[in-house]
């Protein structure tokens, strides 16, 4: 039982009892064991046997001692033998694709006499460590957002000038210019005919959601701050 | 050895450990808000024990082919389909997590055992790159040159977090390089038959993995001597039309999804366009209306492959630097640096067929073990000598290439095709008025 110069510890024999083995008979092996289950209905999966299959041959290439092999198909067929749970995640929120008309991308419609409200505390912002200001920018992402109004702070900022286009929806990019309250506020409603519709884009922290694509961002040479905040709702006249 | 423990330990406490998903940045909305979604930012998100988690759109399906893989029934019977896009061509990615669960206690948070066949793989790439420099360089040194350098490669570091298993296809290629390598360059053409078709079969799953492994075969089996080549070259050939029929059989049943038909791509058609092209361009007629290797009219030389070359180039250049050297040093490594081009093409394929202009890191990575071995060759060369320059020199040197993967935020630019400078930028992201924040 001689065994080659460089072959590595694992392949070489402890004891006359774990003979070197030819791939072919382990390999034949393993398709008995795995054609037995299939048989025996243990497993009728024959894409999720194939692969054992393939990985059964594979390992009884790779592996010349039979201590090392038959520990391999083992675990092949236990794996075929033995279902784990997997949680079913139905359909995961938001679901983009299940609602018609959102062309693969979910948004939320901005419904007329509704205005909603951001509120953005900047509190870390001065301490961001640059010498200049930061510049700062509101970006909101969404559909027909040419109907939107847009308020930072109380004061009208014009949007349809300042709309882009990125993969396929509209980018609204706001320069906030020395904005530097403590708390920022904005405030979107509709205006026009084409009601707006907000992307939402879940930014997730923890358990909570962050879902409007509506979000602050000051970049400077050094840093880049992002601000995301949750949407308040009030109908129109009462903010 | 101590060298290699040391940057594994330090890999794993550093990157391994963060919680970042560099790819869920990349798509986020504050790295590119002007230009980018790509599947990350905003799609879906779902609960898991630690919270909510958002998923690139790519990746949902590896864990939910999990539960078509764990179906007993047969295929007409089934609850479930493989779905994604790519779904089968990466469904190597849930087997391996489906695999993990049955560890026990695993199965209550599935999401953890991604972070666990991520870290594994890395280990097993890193296991396998040893034992191929083994294989090929005689000297003691080259094998854990080449580790180090695997252990840390942007492609593994970058991927801890995510749940798309990116390098999976160049694992996949270390691990056939092994065992054809090992067991069956000299073994008769039934068993080569036998077990590359086993191998190209998984490898249909594995992204990528039996396409890098098929193109690495048939490029290596020229260095063989004889009539060894042709043997191996047909068997190859065997190897590789038999598992097709077996994927198609199975597709036949299961009804596999399959990104070249998702896509319409077609070789023939490709070739017949490119041959057009380059007919028309020989007698110097005008292409821009042709296409040559699905890119339009001089695209391909213009755009593609230098934006593909300048990427490689970005993050390789002293390990490039090192396989050049190796052509003088090491003939041994000489196979592996010819190899680098060629597997550079091979990697890409997927944007090729895709037609898609953009850099993506870890398809570079077939061809960056092709140089990281030459480059191990050239080290193991110079750190056996006796004299203590050169020894000196391949300590420092190989400090270089290690030091130039260090910097996650640098190789995450040039790994989503942004640039290196693009992340240097400190991030926090602060929610609503949540005390704590983010910070990258």
């Amino acid at each position: 039982m001689g065994t080659r110069a460089g072959t590595s510890n694992i392949d070489r024999p402890r004891s006359p009892f774990w003979p070197a083995c030819s791939p072919w008979p382990s390999s034949g092996l393993g398709a008995a064991i795995l054609g037995a289950l299939y048989l025996a209905g243990a497993d009728r999966n024959l894409l999720y046997l194939s692969m054992l299959l393939s990985a059964a041959i594979m390992m009884s290439v790779a592996f010349r001692r039979w201590r090392t092999v038959l520990p391999g198909l083992g675990l092949c067929a236990y794996l075929a033998c033995v279902p784990v749970s997997v949680v079913d995640l139905g359909a995961p929120y938001p679901a983009p694709h299940n609602r018609p008309g959102t062309e693969g991308l979910w948004v939320t419609e901005l419904p007329p006499g509704e205005v909603w409200t951001y509120r953005f505390p900047l509190r870390d912002l001065r301490e961001s460590g640059e010498g200049a200001a930061p510049a700062g920018f509101l970006y909101i992402d969404g559909r027909d957002l040419s109907g939107l109004v847009v308020e930072v702070q109380g004061n009208a900022r014009t949007a349809s000038e300042r709309i882009g286009t990125k993969n396929g929806f509209d980018h609204l990019s706001i320069p906030l210019g020395d904005e530097r309250a403590a708390v920022l506020t904005v405030a979107l409603h509709g205006a026009g005919r084409n009601t707006p519709r907000i992307y939402h884009g879940p930014e997730v922290h923890g358990f909570s959601v962050y879902g409007d694509a509506v979000w602050l961002e000051f970049t400077g040479s050094r840093n880049r701050i992002i601000y995301h905040a949750m949407r308040g709702v009030a109908k129109t006249g009462a903010h | 050895m101590i060298g290699l423990l040391g940057v594994m330990l330090g890999v794993f406490f550093f990157y391994a450990r963060s919680k970042v998903d560099w790819e869920i940045l990349q798509t986020k909305h504050y790295w590119s808000a002007n230009t980018w979604y790509y599947g990350g930012y905003a799609a879906q998100f779902v609960s898991t024990p630690g919270g909510y988690r958002t998923l690139v759109t790519e990746g949902l399906c590896n864990y939910t082919n999990m539960l078509a893989l764990g179906e007993r029934a047969p295929a007409s019977d089934a609850r479930h389909s493989i779905q994604g896009f790519p779904g089968t061509e990466r469904l190597a990615t849930p087997f391996l997590v489906y695999a993990l669960l049955h560890v026990p206690g695993e199965s209550a948070d599935a999401w953890r055992a991604f972070w666990q066949a991520n870290v594994l793989l890395w280990i097993f790439s890193v296991f396998l790159a040893y034992r191929v420099a083994a294989l090929f360089f005689t000297d003691g040194c080259s094998p854990w040159f080449a580790a180090i350098l695997v252990a840390l490669y942007p492609a593994l570091t970058l991927t801890f977090n995510a749940i798309k298993q990116q390098p999976l296809g160049t694992t996949y290629l270390l691990l056939g390089m092994y065992v054809f390598e090992a067991r069956l360059a000299t073994a008769g053409p039934a068993l080569k038959v036998a077990a590359l078709t086993a191998l190209m079969f998984f490898g249909q799953f594995a992204d990528g993995g039996w396409c890098f492994l098929a193109a690495f075969i048939f490029l290596r089996a020229w260095w063989i001597p004889g009539p060894g080549k042709w043997v191996t070259l047909g068997s190859l050939g065997g190897a590789v039309g038999l598992s097709w029929l077996w994927l198609a059989w199975l597709g036949r049943m299961y009804h596999l999804p399959s990104v070249m038909h998702s896509l319409g791509f077609s070789f023939g058609r490709m070739l017949g366009d490119s041959w057009t092209w380059l007919r028309a361009w020989t007698t110097g007629a005008d292409v821009s209306h042709l296409s040559f290797l699905n890119f339009p009219g001089v695209t391909f030389f213009s755009v593609y492959w230098p934006l593909v070359c300048r990427g490689f180039l970005s993050s390789h250049g002293v390990l490039l630097v090192l396989a050049a050297a190796g052509l003088y040093l090491e003939p041994r490594s000489r196979m592996f640096t010819f190899l680098a081009v060629p597997m550079l093409f091979v990697g890409h394929i997927g944007t090729i067929m895709a037609g898609w202009l953009f850099y993506y890191g870890y398809l570079s990575f077939p061809a960056g073990v092709m140089v990281i071995l030459a480059a191990s060759g050239a080290l193991g060369r110079l750190a056996g000598m006796r004299a203590l320059a050169p020894r000196i020199l391949a300590l420092a040197v190989a400090a270089l290439a290690c030091w130039s993967f260090t910097d996650l935020k640098r190789q995450a630019g040039t790994y989503y095709g942004e640039g290196p400078d693009y992340y240097q930028r400190r991030i926090e992201v602060h929610y609503g008025n949540e005390s704590g924040h983010l910070e990258y």
